[in-house]
């Protein structure tokens, strides 16, 4: 601010205290009838022994004047500034403030907004004026900044769960304010009708982005009664799965690998648990969840569909505190505490499956067979003040299966987060993250006498500083950097025992750079853009031994005619690309918008995989010489309504997706081991279009959401032959193609200890590929599939039921607890998983074939988990 | 590898998941050309040529009579093949046998002119059987309460460069040729020139059975294609199993890039040797 205090001292400024004070109709004669501004003052305050006080900018100290000759301070004044300024005494001094400058005036408010409870920090509370018309959400670390005029009386803080917060204000200067929300459960202990109003999808300008509260997720009915992360996501509109028990989430007709899975900012490459039945998030860690389907800030890098934003808790504050359960799957237990109290907390959780411990114990005593998972989550971190914070974090989960004392898998992700959060000055806001992520699995084979070991991997490097220039009240701006180094190691198998034999694919290496800069801009009180950003470098990096295949040929082993060798970190192949992303929201009154965005992205990285589900041993293929960046775009047009004080939220979007050069395989690919895995794939496009249709009724004793969506996925594969092309190379519906796609989730409180939740799914059998023909080799009956996709299995739905009942209290003890009873599936709706065709074994006719529908999760089931509080 | 996940899955779902078996109404065939023939060195080399037939019919599908069908080595020599009582099998005349070492291409020519070519197919040796056993266990086939005799195979693949494999089996003088009877396999790199010995599982086998056991040498090509076959044909519709799709072997039209000939044609020595399951 270029603030000067003209500041002028009486001659005898030690009798300050002693001054007279002057006041404005005080009557005064000035000496000449024309002079200067700046003459006109001084001889103003020599007379009357004041001092001016303005801001020296404002006027225009030479600018001539004419001067009354004999009239009061105030009427001098006004003949020597002009209509504009106005004039107040204090003591001894005069200030002179232009008048819009005194409407103008406006000062930082920064701050963090935290739970009041655990002292945990609240991502996406909404922070406004009294008006409401200027407002700021606060950032994935629970951080704010807001400008406000001088003359705003109040601030208010609002966020779903909690109660609304206001804080009177006297704005001198820029502040510090941070918010402690009461959680509303605290505050009211009978059933809870909130009439507050709350921040709505309305006002925000990002689209086709849903957020889930931890507890949120915990209301919906599970399978098994293991609260699901990512099966939650999938109940959201443009979400889909291939299947019951497939592994992660289609988003909008992108591939299972095509979404960036950040915990706490690092990525995780595989989100399932024993093949996808569970997912590798335990709820109880989790603060908050938001996935992002369209309109995709340009931060986020390096996946074209989504983006999945877990963050873990911080840990209390204030107090230890426990939670807990025990279900039929797992149990698990998450402590948390302050190490120095309101300065540095921990959190550390564990889960862990045990139907192997209860076999143990029943066992035959050769039989060393167990299946189980586990996942660890920890997190420390610590306040310095308010402008600096560190936070470290870490996730461990592994899947383990043995089966009989022979064979031994195991997989799992590691993660690791070091962040720094630096608030620089009260409009930037630093974020620096160092991360390390790790998957890996491994296969043991004792074949006595021979023992087989087979590894795979993939490691990980980040460096991520980023910074929020909160640069005005209409403008933030956001900029940062990713640097990224991955290892890849596609495959080692080793044979140890009498024979000793090893095999490698090659190791592979590349570097990602990301650097980005994206504004919000407000334009008007109705008008927000985000316009941003990316670029987006990639180097695949040596040292490897690169073929070069016969261009005129098809890419087969045996056109192989040269081969190349690169150094270590030589670069093979790089690639680069722009990626702008864009949106905008347009809002009519509180209660109607409208939005539309823009992205496109690019992704270096793709899972090979060619299974009907991903499976935990498909691996990661980089970007190379013969795999070209699958890049994406997409268009998405939204309008949004809230109802009753934002009691009820509609919104319908449509969006327009297209992907290039995804990977596909050759009919017959084999993918396991494969030395030069380009000779199997191919390239192949994308396209996917839909409307999303989504209500919720976030408040109240009944609340929930129904989500319609009516999509179309499609790709095309072109085969580097005509014939190895996929349906001779036209368009055909992806795996989880769901025409129609409903979810409806309801959570009722019945009274104030029993709640009972519901689910119901349906949505269009997805396609599936039906023989046309069958033919006859050496006698056997080959059925000929000639068109992928040609046919659609039978429609798919469900229902989910739980009821939780919540424990007494005992007065003044801090233990509670609940029992949740749920029902998976409660008709036994046999849904097809697949129909597949095969000769009828059992029949005398060696010609007789069978259709038969395989469902995974056919049955009934039941649940119960024990859940605690302390 | 899938096995065992498959395995892991099972134990994972407990009991929960079922098969039923269902009627469909599919759509209709197209009728498409299927050539399948094979050249050993054993053996008079045959052809038969059909065409596919809708999913659900329980019938042969219909046969090809009237083709010219021809085989020739990449020594010039031509081997003409004559339709036999058989319709649509064409048969070498007896005597006529592969020979190691050289490369075969089929040639036939339909009725109405059309032209299918295969691929030049190189007749590679094989490595000998040096023995068969038998065991009876208890702990091997497809159900886990399965038990009886199981037949196993030794031979040592040939060092230097990879290898495939294909076997098939007669039991008491009956040739086991459903889809579910093929079996091949490819020893690369990891197994290259080592001692190897395979028990065949999926054959529970009563005592006093005899069993031959026949072992082929295929190219590449023809492991990838039989492979193809098994997999397409063993599908459980699993989350586990690759997408099912054409099987393109080695037979294309000539006057049209686009069009192939369902089937192979293969070439192959074999090696044999039988076993009388006792104890």
């Amino acid at each position: 601010m270029k603030y000067i205090l003209l500041v002028s001292f009486i001659l005898h400024g030690f009798l300050i205290s002693t001054a007279q004070t002057v006041e404005l109709d005080q009557p005064i004669k000035l000496s000449a009838k024309s002079m200067t501004i700046e003459e006109a003052l001084k001889e103003i305050k020599d007379n009357l022994e004041v001092e001016f006080s303005f801001v020296t900018n404002d006027i225009d100290h030479k600018k001539g004047i004419s001067t009354l000759d004999y009239a009061t301070l105030e009427e001098h004044l006004l003949q020597i500034l002009g209509d504009d300024f106005e004039f107040k005494i204090k003591g001894s001094k005069i200030l002179i403030r232009k008048k819009s400058q005194t409407q103008k005036e406006a000062y930082i408010v920064n701050g963090y907004v935290r739970d009041s409870q655990t002292g945990e920090e609240l991502i996406g509370a909404s922070i406004s004026n009294s008006a409401g018309n200027y407002g700021a959400i606060s950032n994935v670390y629970g951080f704010y900044s807001l400008r406000l005029s001088s003359e705003e009386q109040m601030i208010r803080c609002s966020y779903l769960g909690y109660q609304n917060l206001e804080v009177k204000l006297n704005l001198q200067s820029d502040s510090v304010i941070n918010f402690n929300l009461d959680p509303q459960e605290l505050v009211l202990s009978e059933i809870v009708v909130n009439a507050d109003r709350q921040p709505s999808n309305v006002e925000s300008l990002q689209m086709s982005a849903n957020t889930l509260s931890a507890k949120q997720i915990e209301e919906i009915p599970a399978f098994l009664g293991e609260v699901d992360v990512i099966k939650s996501i999938t109940l959201l509109p443009g979400v889909t799965t291939v299947g019951e028990g497939s592994p992660g989430f289609n988003v909008r007709g992108g591939d299972v690998d095509q979404n960036l899975i950040l915990l706490d900012e690092a990525p995780v490459y595989s989100s399932a648990h024993l093949l996808g039945f569970f997912s590798v998030f335990n709820a109880d860690v989790i603060k908050d969840v938001k996935l992002y389907k369209g309109g995709i800030p340009s931060k986020y890098g390096g996946r074209v569909s989504s983006v999945l934003d877990v963050r873990q808790k911080e840990g209390d504050m204030k107090a230890f505190h426990g939670k807990g359960g025990i279900g039929i799957v797992s149990s698990r237990l998450t402590l948390e505490a302050p190490i120095v109290k309101d300065k540095s907390s921990f959190i550390i959780a564990g889960r862990r499956t045990y139907a192997d411990l209860i076999y143990r114990t029943v066992r035959p005593s050769n039989d060393n067979s167990a299946v189980y998972f586990y996942d660890l989550n920890t997190k420390i971190n610590y306040r310095f003040n308010d402008k600096n914070r560190l936070y470290l974090s870490g996730y461990f989960g592994n899947d383990v299966a043995r089966l009989g004392n022979d064979v031994g898998f195991k997989w799992g992700n590691s993660t690791g987060t070091l962040r720094w959060n630096y608030v620089l000055n009260p409009s930037l806001f630093l974020n620096t993250s160092l991360i390390y992520s790790r998957y890996n699995y491994q296969l043991n084979v004792d074949d006595s006498p021979e023992k087989i070991t087979w590894e795979s991997s993939i490691n990980n490097y980040h460096f991520k500083p980023e910074l929020t220039w909160f640069l005005n009240a209409q403008n933030t701006l956001d900029m940062g950097a990713q640097v990224s180094l991955f290892e890849f190691q596609p495959g080692e198998v080793t044979v140890s025992g009498d024979i000793n034999a090893s095999f490698k694919v090659q190791k592979e290496k590349a570097l990602e750079l990301g650097v980005y800069l994206g504004n919000e801009q407000k334009i008007g009180d109705n008008l927000t853009l985000r316009y941003g950003l990316r670029y987006s470098r990639y180097h695949f990096l040596g040292s490897l031994d690169v073929y070069t295949y016969d261009p005129t040929l098809p890419r087969r082993e045996e056109n192989i005619i040269d081969s190349a060798s690169y150094n270590n970190n030589e670069t093979i192949k790089s690639f680069d690309g722009w990626e702008p992303r864009f949106s905008a929201a347009y809002q009519f009154n509180a209660n109607n918008s409208i939005k539309a965005s823009y992205q496109r992205m690019y992704q270096y990285q793709q899972l090979v995989s060619n299974t009907t589900n991903v499976t935990p041993f498909d691996v990661w293929k980089s970007a190379g010489p013969y795999i070209p960046p699958l890049t994406s775009q997409q268009f998405a047009f939204g309008y949004f309504k809230s109802l009753r004080d934002n009691t009820f939220e509609i919104s319908a979007e449509v969006y327009y997706k297209t992907m290039n050069d995804l990977i596909d395989y050759k009919n017959g690919a084999d993918l396991i081991l494969t030395e030069n895995i380009e000779t199997e794939l191919l390239t192949g496009n994308g396209r996917a279009y839909g409307l999303e249709l989504f209500f919720e009724k976030k408040l109240g004793r009944l609340n929930g959401w129904l989500a319609y969506t009516l999509s179309r996925t499609e790709r095309q594969v072109k085969g580097d032959i005509p014939i190895n092309s996929i349906n001779n190379g036209e368009y055909y519906p992806s795996d989880y193609d769901k025409t129609h796609d409903v979810s409806l989730v309801m959570n009722y409180k019945v009274t104030p200890r029993w709640t009972v939740n519901m689910n119901f799914l349906y949505a269009t059998g997805r396609p599936a590929t039906y023989p046309d023909g069958r033919y006859e080799f050496e006698g056997a009956v080959i059925p000929n599939y000639s068109s992928r996709n040609n046919e659609r299995l039978p429609d798919y739905h469900r229902i989910d039921l739980s009821a939780t009942l919540k424990n007494r209290t005992k007065p003044g003890k801090k233990w509670s607890s609940s029992w949740t009873f749920s029902v998976y599936n409660v008709y036994a709706r046999k849904n097809a998983f697949s129909i597949f065709f095969r000769p009828d074994e059992d029949s005398n006719n060696a010609f007789s074939t069978k259709a038969t529908q395989l469902s995974i999760l056919g049955s009934v089931f039941p649940a119960i988990s024990y859940n605690f509080e302390f | 590898m899938k096995y065992l996940l498959y395995l892991l899955l099972l134990t994972t779902v407990l009991i929960s998941a079922c098969e039923t078996t269902i009627d469909l109404e599919l759509t209709d065939n197209v009728s498409k050309l299927v050539v399948v023939g094979e050249i050993t060195d054993q053996s008079e080399p045959h052809v038969t040529i059909s065409r596919t037939a809708a999913y659900s019919d329980d019938q042969l599908t219909p046969r090809v009579s009237e083709a010219n069908v021809i085989i020739e080595d990449d020594l010039g020599e031509i081997i003409i093949l004559t339709e036999s009582e058989k319709p649509g099998f064409y048969l070498a005349p007896e005597g006529v046998r592969g020979v190691i070492g050289r490369s075969y291409t089929l040639s036939v020519v339909l009725p109405n002119g059309s032209i299918y070519k295969s691929f030049s197919e190189e007749l590679l040796p094989v490595a000998e059987i040096d023995s068969l056993t038998s065991e009876f266990r208890t702990d091997l086939g497809d159900d886990d309460d399965e038990q009886g005799w199981f037949v196993t195979l030794y031979f040592t693949d040939p060092p230097g460069g990879d290898e495939y494999y294909r076997w098939k089996f007669s039991i008491n003088g009956e040739q086991k040729n459903r889809a579910e009877d093929i079996y091949s396999a490819d020893f690369d790199s990891i197994l290259d020139g080592e001692p190897i010995d395979l028990t065949f599982f999926e054959f529970a086998l009563n005592e006093n059975d005899t069993v031959v056991v026949e072992q082929l040498s295929l190219t590449k090509e023809a492991q990838k294609f039989l492979l193809e076959v098994e997999i397409q044909t063993k599908t459980t519709g699993g989350p586990l199993d690759p997408p099912v799709a054409p099987i393109i072997g080695n037979i294309r039209n000539q006057a049209d890039v686009n069009d192939f000939a369902l089937g192979y044609f293969s070439a192959s020595s074999v090696v044999s040797q039988s076993i009388i399951i006792n104890n």
